[in-house]
C-alpha cells in the first residue's frame, strides 16, 4: 500500500500489492535499480519505508556545493531520505515516537548521483536478518517531521566516484563514527577529507583518483588522531592479530587490499572452535577464535563479513564480502592521541612478564599454570573500566576495592587472563592493566597484575610517586565475566 | 594528616598487602632485566613499523 504518493512524505507498506520495486517511480531521479538492489539485499526485514522528500543532506550538500554545482550538467541539490521500519506503520503512528521507535531500523540518504546513489546511511545491525558480529557502534538522533527517533549503528556511505572514491568513503565512515560517539572529535564532510591531503598530494584533487595509505593517515593526524600504519609484509604472522586487537578495543581501522580500502568495525567469533591437532603452546591469543571481521565496504552493503578463511564456520545466508582477510595487505589504525603504547609493543612486554620473569605464571599462579592460558588484549578508558567493576565483581573483593580506588590514566591497556575452558564461557580469572601513556622502554608501565592467587599493584605508577610494588594475597578468588563493552553485541 | 607518600588504596586492609621488593634497587634491577630481554623483539617491531610506513607512501587505493 502506498499512502499519499504525491505528498512530501509518502509511506510505502509492503503487502500483496506493493513491493520494493514500487519505490523506484516514487524515488524518481534519485534511487536507481542498483541502489534498490543494495538496500533490498540488507533490508529484507523491512515492512514500511517512509520517503522523506526534499531532504537537505549535509554531506551531499558539501560535495554538491564544492563540485557538482560547478558542472554544466547539474544534479538536484536535495536528496531523499528513506526511513525503514520492520513493522507496518500508519501515518497516525508516525506522529508518535513511542509507537514507532521499537520498529525503526534506520535511514539511508538517496543522492541524485550516479553510478552510486546510496549516501549517508545508518542502520541498526540488530534489526537486520543476518548476523553482523560484535561491532563498534554510535548513536544518532533524528527527526521525521518533528518526531524524534534514535538509531544505533556504524555509518555507511557509498562513493560518488567524483569527490569521493573508496578512500574518502572509508575515511568518512570511520570519522563519522568518532564524531558521533566521542565529543572531542568534530564532524567532517567529504570535501574536507580530500582537502586535508592538499599538502601531501601531487596534481589535482578533484575528481579524486584515490589516496595512498599515507595520505589517509595524514588526514587522521590533522584531525587529532595518532594514526599507526601496519603492513602484512612488515608484521607478517602478527598482522592479523594486531588488527584483531584494535577492533577488540572498539577502534575501527582502515583495512586496505591491493587497490581498495574498507572500514573494519567488528568481529565474529566461534568460542567452540577446536584447537589445531597436537596443540601444545603455553598460551593462546583470543583472536584465534575469530571467524570473520565486519566491514563497511562502500561498494557493497553495510556490515558485510570478511572471512578469516574459507573454512570458517559461518551460517548460510550471510552477506559475505567478496573480499577475504588474507587480501588485506595493510591497515591504518586511528589511535587516540593519548595512546602512546601500541598493541604489539604492549603484548611483547606483557608476555615476557607472564612467562619469563619473577612474576611469571609458573611461579605465581598455580591455577593458570595448569594448562594453556588465554590472553585477550584491548584498549579501554579508565572510566569505562571502572564503570563495569560492580557488574563484573573482579573475582575478589580486594581486587574490586583496589581497582575502584586506584587512579587510572585516560587510556589503559588490559590483558585479560583465562583458561581455554573458561574463555569459551566468556569468563576470566585475572588481568594485567598497563598505562597506555607509557613508553615501552620505560620501567613500571604496569599498574596491576592480577592472578587468581595474588594481586600486584605498582603504587608508584598508580599514585605518580617513586616505584613501589605491593602484593595482596587473594583467598577464594572466583572467575568473573570478561569486559565486553568496547563492542556492541548484535 | 595524610600526604601522597602514605596514601593506601585499601586503607582498612593495609595488613593484607606488603612490599614485594624491600630494596628499591631490586625492583629497578627487575625492570632492567625485563627491558633488556625484550629489546631484540622491540627492535624487530621498530623495523616492521618503518617498513609499514614506507609501504604506506606507495600503497594507493581508490
Amino acid at each position: 500500500m502506498i499512502d499519499e504518493p504525491r505528498s512530501p512524505l509518502p509511506l510505502v507498506t509492503f503487502d500483496n500489492q506493493t513491493e520494493w520495486n514500487d519505490l523506484l517511480p516514487l524515488c524518481n531521479r534519485y534511487l536507481d535499480e542498483a541502489g534498490l538492489r543494495r538496500l533490498n539485499s540488507c533490508l529484507g526485514v523491512v515492512r514500511t519505508v517512509v520517503i522523506e522528500r526534499h531532504y537537505i543532506d549535509k554531506d551531499y550538500r558539501d560535495t554538491f556545493s564544492n563540485y557538482h554545482s560547478k558542472r554544466f550538467s547539474t544534479p538536484p541539490s536535495r536528496c531523499l531520505r528513506l526511513h525503514f521500519f520492520d513493522e507496518p506503520i500508519t501515518r497516525d503512528q508516525l506522529r508518535s515516537a513511542e509507537q514507532i521507535q521499537s520498529s525503526y531500523c534506520g535511514y539511508s540518504i538517496i543522492r541524485p548521483t550516479r553510478p552510486n546513489c546510496i549516501g549517508r546511511t545508518l542502520l541498526d545491525p540488530r534489526k537486520l536478518q543476518y548476523p553482523t558480529g560484535d561491532l563498534c557502534t554510535c548513536e544518532e538522533t533524528l527527526s521525521i517531521q518533528g518526531v524524534i527517533l534514535d538509531v544505533h549503528g556504524f555509518p555507511f556511505i557509498s562513493q560518488d566516484a567524483d569527490v569521493t572514491v573508496c578512500a574518502q568513503s572509508a575515511l568518512w565512515m570511520v570519522l563519522r563514527f568518532f564524531s558521533n560517539r566521542y565529543r572531542p572529535y568534530r564532524e567532517i564532510y567529504p570535501v574536507e577529507i580530500t582537502q586535508l591531503t592538499r599538502d601531501y598530494s601531487i596534481g589535482r584533487m578533484f575528481p579524486s583518483a584515490g589516496l595512498t595509505n599515507w595520505q589517509m593517515a595524514e588526514v587522521l593526524r590533522q584531525l587529532g588522531f595518532s594514526p599507526l600504519q601496519y603492513s602484512r609484509e612488515g608484521y607478517q604472522d602478527q598482522f592479523e592479530h594486531i588488527l584483531a586487537t584494535y577492533v577488540e578495543s572498539g577502534v575501527p581501522v582502515l583495512a586496505a587490499t591491493r587497490k581498495h580500502v574498507v572500514a573494519c568495525l567488528g568481529r565474529s567469533h566461534d568460542l567452540q572452535k577446536q584447537l589445531p591437532p597436537g596443540f601444545n603452546q603455553p598460551y593462546l591469543k583470543s583472536s584465534f577464535f575469530n571467524t570473520a571481521y565486519t566491514i563497511n565496504d562502500d561498494n557493497g552493503i553495510p556490515y558485510q563479513l570478511l572471512r578469516v578463511d574459507n573454512q570458517a564456520a559461518v551460517a548460510p545466508m550471510l552477506p559475505l564480502s567478496r573480499l577475504q582477510l588474507k587480501e588485506i595487505e595493510a591497515f591504518t589504525c586511528p589511535l587516540p592521541q593519548r595512546v602512546f603504547l601500541s598493541a604489539e609493543q604492549l603484548e611483547v612486554v606483557v608476555l615476557e612478564l607472564l612467562r619469563n620473569t619473577d612474576f611469571r605464571i609458573e611461579i605465581c599462579s598455580p591455577t593458570l599454570a595448569q594448562g594453556t592460558f588465554v590472553i585477550r588484549t584491548f584498549l579501554t578508558t579508565g572510566r569505562s573500566f571502572k564503570r563495569y567493576l560492580d557488574d563484573r565483581g573482579m573475582g575478589h573483593q580486594t581486587v574490586y576495592k583496589v581497582y575502584r580506588n586506584m587512579p587510572l590514566p585516560h587510556f589503559i591497556w588490559v590483558c585479560e587472563l583465562s583458561s581455554i575452558d573458561l574463555f569459551r564461557q566468556q569468563r576470566i580469572v585475572g588481568e594485567v592493566i598497563w598505562d597506555a601513556t607509557r613508553n615501552v622502554y620505560e620501567p613500571s608501565g604496569w599498574l596491576a597484575l592480577h592472578y587468581p592467587e595474588r594481586l600486584y599493584v605498582d603504587y608508584g605508577s598508580a599514585l605518580n610517586r617513586a616505584r613501589s610494588l605491593r602484593d595482596f594475597n587473594l583467598d577464594k578468588s572466583t572467575d568473573y565475566p570478561l569486559m565486553t563493552h568496547n563492542l556492541r553485541a548484535t | 594528616m595524610t600526604d601522597d607518600t602514605t596514601l593506601e588504596l585499601i586503607p582498612d586492609q593495609d595488613q593484607v598487602s606488603h612490599k614485594t621488593f624491600e630494596d628499591q634497587s631490586e625492583y629497578d634491577a627487575f625492570w632492567q632485566r625485563l627491558l633488556d630481554s625484550i629489546e631484540p623483539t622491540l627492535e624487530k617491531l621498530a623495523e616492521a613499523r618503518r617498513q609499514s610506513e614506507e609501504a604506506a607512501k606507495r600503497h594507493h587505493v581508490r
